[in-house]
């Protein structure tokens, strides 16, 4: 069990989630997150707060959204500490309306 | 005299560690005393987070890492408003945070609530979880029935904890005087009293799912034939959803045919409890219908037998001399955690977060962007707060901890404590026996294990 980043994350890269993972167990570059799986403790802190809905439970993924886990543990640990939230991508906005959210 | 910034964060649990955290970051030479009542760190991650939650209790391990530091002083065993007062604290310091949490539970407001076997949350968690305060709960688990009053997570936790497997149990952190109790259960049923309809419930639906997993419970709803549409239609956030959706499609009625020896867990909706029934002992809860449903006055109060009642209705902080206003709703009266008098002046120099800031809500990582916001409100008062200090007695918490003959454990202490617990705990299959008052705790720092 674990969290994942998916999809709706590229083009937006809120960074809401780090402000409340109690463990920084996120990474990232410049287009979007990661979770650290050996790091994240399944607390669902950061699953409410993002405004795209892209942080979801391994448990709910949809078979779809599968690839997310192994994307997030290979990025994750390639990839430096995301802790202080930054302002979105300059597609942020529209990528969220596309979204529907 | 020039003196390094000195912050006080009283409380060593998730939201004084992290705005111990967020100071550390902002404030690069400053230098912050954590002052804990208890003999170890960690508050409600150790006291709160239910002992079957291994891996969420593996935050710790950040807690731990942000004590470490060079600058950080731990200061466990000290009771602020009475050891010291909050005031002289504050004399010492520059600024202090109030990370004390609510620790004090709600009591649901009924006749009755002072029988035996009638328990709050705050009680009976910090009780199997081995809290100092709690310890002599001595509750008697060898009752058939237990209900249990609120639909939060906090209910789930209680409810887990009373009908799951004594071997999951026995691989938990729950100490062993309690585990005692907990082998001598003879509970058959659980009742959960929802003010609410089915999709007022305030609890996850990841934490329902651990509960309607266990192998050896079923789910029921004793009013399963008597809820209209509009009981169902009324659905709060997308978790209610979620566990509206399961309960249509999984719960049935008690009193199905289908018994096949597993444990009952009576989920009732729109129901408050009005009275708490025994002569010196709980015997039983008198529940009526709540003022949620339009048609309550038509229905009849139903009268549940049972051994045993936990409310989990809320928490409330406790009273600390020192602090001025406390809101209707029990957390100290604040705006953005800068902490306000009774006339709404700003207190210069006390700040709050976490839980004694906005009351007993979100989880852990949400007292990390709660405990960042009250830092930032410090910050911004700093430069003024700074050249106030300047007239500061000038003493050190050491020295004033001290003269009152307190000994405190340090960081390091809980280290060497840690490791006991783990050893103890290994003997046994679990993750750590704890050590239950600050008497055992001093005991183990002289025993040569924790050399």
């Amino acid at each position: 069990m674990t969290h994942v980043v998916t999809a709706n994350c590229d083009q937006c890269r809120f960074t809401e989630c780090v402000t409340v993972c109690p463990v920084a167990c996120f990474r990232g570059d410049g287009t979007r997150l990661y979770i650290e799986p050996d790091l994240c403790v399944d607390c669902g802190a950061c699953v409410p707060i993002c405004p795209v809905h892209a942080i979801v439970d391994s448990f709910d993924l949809l078979p779809d959204q599968e690839v997310w886990l192994e994307t997030n543990r290979t990025q994750a640990k390639l990839l430096p500490n995301v802790r202080e939230r930054s302002t979105p991508l300059a597609t942020a906005a529209q990528r969220q309306a596309a979204l529907g959210y | 005299m020039s003196v390094r910034p000195t912050f006080a964060i009283v409380g060593a649990g998730p939201s004084g560690f992290y705005s111990a955290e967020a100071l550390l970051r902002a404030v690069p030479d400053c230098e912050i005393h954590i002052i804990e009542r208890t003999a170890t760190p960690h508050g409600l991650v150790r006291y709160g987070v239910a002992p079957d939650h291994q891996k969420l209790k593996q935050v710790t391990a950040v807690f731990d890492e942000i004590a470490s530091g060079d600058r950080v002083f731990l200061h466990a065993g000290v009771d602020v408003g009475t050891n010291v007062t909050l005031a002289e604290i504050r004399a010492h310091c520059d600024a202090v945070v109030l990370a004390t949490g609510s620790a004090v539970g709600r009591p649901v407001g009924v006749r009755g609530e002072s029988l035996r076997q009638v328990f709050t949350s705050a009680a009976f968690v910090g009780w199997y979880n081995g809290h100092p305060d709690h310890a002599a709960l001595a509750p008697d688990l060898a009752v058939s029935s237990a209900v249990i009053v609120g639909n939060g997570n906090v209910s789930l936790d209680v409810c887990r904890l009373l009908v799951r497997a004594l071997d999951d149990l026995e691989v938990s952190d729950i100490p062993e005087p309690m585990l005692k109790e907990f082998r001598g259960r003879r509970i058959r049923e659980v009742h959960m009293l929802g003010r609410g309809g089915p999709g007022g419930v305030k609890f996850t639906f990841k934490e329902f799912r651990q509960l309607t997993d266990l192998p050896n419970v079923r789910i029921c709803m004793p009013q399963l034939g008597t809820l209209g549409d509009d009981d169902w239609a009324r659905v709060g956030g997308p978790d209610a959803v979620r566990v509206v959706q399961w309960l249509k499609a999984n719960a049935t009625t008690a009193a199905g045919t289908d018994d096949d020896g597993r444990l009952v867990v009576n989920l009732w909706f729109n129901v408050v409890p009005a009275e708490f029934l025994g002569e010196g002992k709980l015997s039983a809860v008198i529940v009526r219908p709540s003022a949620s449903r339009e048609r309550a006055a038509d229905e009849a109060a139903i009268t549940i037998p049972c051994g045993m009642a936990v409310s989990c209705v809320g928490f409330s902080c406790k009273r600390l001399a020192g602090v001025p206003a406390y809101s209707d709703t029990g957390i100290i009266e604040n705006h953005a955690g800068q902490v306000l008098g009774t006339d709404g002046r700003e207190l210069p120099g006390l700040f709050v977060a976490g839980w004694a800031k906005r009351g007993p809500t979100g989880i852990i990582g949400t007292n990390r962007a709660d405990a960042d916001a009250t830092v930032q409100s410090l910050l911004k008062r700093l430069p003024r707060l700074l050249d106030d200090s300047k007239s500061r007695s000038g003493g050190d918490l050491w020295t004033l901890f001290k003269q009152r003959g307190i000994r405190t454990l340090t960081h390091a202490d809980w280290r060497a404590l840690d490791r006991v617990e783990k050893t103890r705990g290994e003997a046994r299959g679990k993750p750590r026996e704890k050590l239950l008052s600050i008497d055992e705790a001093w005991a183990a720092l002289r025993a040569p294990l924790a050399a």
